[in-house]
């Protein structure tokens, strides 16, 4: 495909979710209706489009740029960088983002306010492709805020709910905790480098290690690491669909992307910091997943457990095993919170929207594997997914990360990888028991979910299972495009597996274990701890808005008083030295040609005596 | 002093009457009889010259002269006849189209 060709499919790719938002918010409320299904066709056109790129440049790497901005002998370029991993991440936003939107017309028809929500829908995936596409840093900033901005409307869309606002705003102060950060670490690194151009800054540059960790930081808010987490499973008051796209393609992964791009400039020290985290996290999370009763914030603590094992991927130098992973985990979360989507709203069908009956508790379902056949079909297949059963496209990931963990040859890494690979399974098998294969806890009349809601689901389903190339191993979609080659030992393969089986037994043992209300701690406790951080950040934005308001505002005053001073001496000097000078020569050259124009008076008989007067004086002349 | 220069010195006379005539009066007629004083001057002074050499041609020029200011004071007589009516009057310093006015 010609050059031009892919910059103009991939710029209408950008634009046409802004072209789905548009006309989400200009439609009126009469013809609201149309917002959901000409959104879903918009960016299915678009999810179509981009797999053109995708399939015919391969491995090619292009960026195409222009200036944005000069600023003395700097100058910030904005552009589009075409590389096989932005095309392959924004082909799984659209997917996801269309899964979402179609899913979406079934989840919000008895909803007020579709307009504002499609909208932003919109605005969220628009926000994230040009987050992947930008070619520098500072726009991918910008992308970035908005991602943050956007999710934050979107988590608070149920406004009449206190509890969605106070998630969104917890959200949106946490993760600006990080984007303080981030700004901070871009900056240093620009000025250490000298350019924020990504082609560039991968081809050899090299960030300090004090900006790396600031960059990370913010990671670690957008992504909902370890300790700034606390966030995600609160963002969970929001519509289940935009959990999805938070979860799978947009928010989270926002930061794992940049740091899938950035991950080469960082010095080692940096690295280790992520790989450190990245554990830190996906224990602690695996943990709150086992503990949480609400089937949607099991599934939030289990994103940021593999949010946590994708980064300690890529603080041991596993870009590519850490990437394919975010695509699979894109699509796997995306169809199981899909699913959920789906349960709670027959359920909400079910008991018409009791208020004392909460449908999302896990204590209160059972046995929808009867009433909700192919819900459970794609639920099923996307917890396999995540669990890493065979045959399945989180199994090749963790296997590459598996790999690599070996090889760096540290027992407690690989003790504490180990574990994760064995909570998994045990946390996922237990939300499929409790939802799906148990007795059920109350007699419900429940339907399947319409069609709209279980086509994404099933998509997404197929999107997470591996298929066989000819006279090659298992590949998914992103290790196909990618091209990866993966080499795994086979005893890895077997121990795998082997973890999986005996989680999914202990699983299947310990089915009928009783569950307590139990609180997931290290969250209270951090919920304590970011409060006080938002407590210290105000006494300190306080304090520097003293002080501006006392020394700089003050000297600022004082400068722009003795300017107007300076001003005025300046304006009477002008006035009476400059102007007086050039005014007097023209009096004098008044008066001088007065005196000329004196004799030209208009009477002919002094015109005659002039000129008679001049031939006397010409004559004498003449003669003498 | 010979009666030529005595009429020599009439000539210088009778052209300065006429000039200060021309410049001074207030009439437009008065400043064409003028003028025909300037012309019979410079004809007096062509009539001398003539005496003081052989030919006719100086007298000649004289009466060719005064023929001339016949013309001459009559196209002067409409011009000043003209400039009456569209200005309604014929006192020179009021015809100052020419000046710029301030």
């Amino acid at each position: 495909m010609s050059e031009s060709n892919t910059l103009y499919l991939l710029i209408a790719t950008l634009l046409i979710p802004v072209a789905s938002a548009g006309i989400a918010f200009v439609v009126k409320e009469k013809y609201g209706w149309l917002i959901p299904v000409v959104s879903s066709l918009l960016l299915l056109s678009a999810a179509v489009i981009i797999l053109f790129p995708l399939l015919a440049d391969g491995q090619q790497t292009e960026t195409y740029a222009t200036t944005w901005l000069s600023i003395g002998t700097t100058s910030v370029q904005v552009g589009i960088l075409s590389s096989p991993v932005t095309r392959l991440m924004a082909a799984v936003v659209l997917v996801v983002s269309t899964m979402v939107h179609i899913f979406s017309i079934g989840y919000v028809v008895h909803e007020k306010n579709t307009d504002r929500y499609f909208g932003f829908l919109g605005v969220f995936t628009f926000a994230m492709l040009g987050l992947v596409y930008s070619s520098n840093l500072l726009v991918t900033f910008c992308f970035w805020e908005l991602v943050g901005f956007c999710s934050y409307r979107l988590i608070a869309h149920k406004q009449y709910k206190p509890a969605a606002s106070r998630a969104a705003t917890k959200a949106f102060l946490i993760t600006k905790a990080g984007d303080v950060a981030f700004l901070i670490g871009l900056l240093l690194l620009w000025i250490q480098t000298g350019t924020l151009e990504l082609p560039t800054l991968t081809t050899g540059a090299t960030a300090s290690t004090l900006a790396g960790i600031c960059i990370f930081i913010g990671v670690v808010g957008k992504s909902a690491q370890f300790p700034l987490f606390n966030w995600l499973p609160d963002a969970m008051q929001g519509p289940t669909p935009v959990s999805a796209l938070i979860h799978a393609a947009t928010m989270v992964a926002a930061g794992i992307f940049v740091l899938v791009q950035l991950a080469p400039v960082f010095t080692p020290e940096t690295l280790w910091l992520i790989t450190g985290v990245g554990v830190t996290s996906a224990l602690m999370a695996a943990v709150g997943a086992w503990l949480a009763t609400d089937i949607k914030k099991i599934l939030a603590y289990s994103t940021i457990s593999q949010l946590g094992f994708m980064l300690m991927a890529l603080g041991l130098g596993e870009i590519s095993g850490a990437f394919a992973h975010l695509l699979h985990h894109a699509f796997f979360k995306a169809g199981l919170f899909l699913s959920a989507g789906a349960i709670i709203h027959s359920l909400h069908q079910a008991t018409h929207h009791q208020p004392d009956f909460d449908v999302q508790d896990i204590r209160n379902l059972g046995g929808l594997r009867k009433q909700m056949p192919l819900t459970f079909a794609g639920f099923a297949v996307c917890a396999a997914a995540l669990a890493g059963i065979p045959a399945t496209t989180g199994y090749l990931s963790k296997e590459m990360i598996l790999t690599t963990v070996h090889q760096q040859n540290l027992w407690w890494l690989e003790f504490a990888v180990w574990v994760i690979v064995f909570a998994t399974p045990l946390y996922i098998f237990r939300l499929l028991w409790f939802t799906f294969l148990k007795p059920a806890a109350h007699t419900l009349h429940i339907q399947e979910a319409p069609w709209v809601m279980r086509i994404p689901v099933l998509v997404l389903a197929a999107g997470s299972v591996t298929f066989l190339v000819y006279k090659g191993q298992l590949q998914s979609f992103a290790t196909q495009m990618l091209q990866l080659q993966i080499s795994v030992p086979a005893w890895i393969m077997v121990g795998s597996v082997v973890v999986t089986s005996m989680a999914l037994l202990v699983g299947w043992l310990r089915r009928n274990a009783r569950i307590r209300q139990r609180e997931f701690i290290i969250q209270n406790f951090l919920d304590e701890w970011n409060a006080q951080l938002i407590l210290l950040t105000t006494f300190v934005a306080r304090l520097a808005n003293v002080f501006d308001r006392k020394w700089i505002d003050g000297s600022i005053h004082a400068l722009a008083y003795s300017k107007v001073a300076l001003a005025h001496m300046v304006g009477w000097a002008d006035k009476n030295i400059v102007d007086g000078t050039v005014s007097g020569i023209t009096h004098i050259t008044r008066g001088l040609g007065g005196v000329a124009r004196s004799v030209v008076n208009g009477k002919i008989q002094s015109y005659l005596l002039w000129a008679i007067a001049g031939l006397l004086i010409f004559i004498i002349w003449m003669l003498y | 002093m010979t009666e030529t220069d005595f009429l020599f010195y009439l000539g210088v006379l009778l052209f300065s009457c006429g000039l200060l005539i021309v410049f001074t009066k207030k009439n437009a007629l008065l400043v064409l009889m003028g003028i025909e004083l300037m012309l019979n001057a410079a004809n007096l002074n062509l009539v001398l010259f003539n005496k003081q050499q052989a030919g006719m041609d100086g007298q000649l020029f004289a009466l060719f002269v005064i023929l001339v200011a016949v013309c001459e004071a009559a196209v002067g007589i409409a011009i000043i006849l003209r400039v009456y009516h569209y200005y309604q009057s014929a006192v020179p310093d009021r015809i100052n189209n020419l000046k710029e006015h301030e």
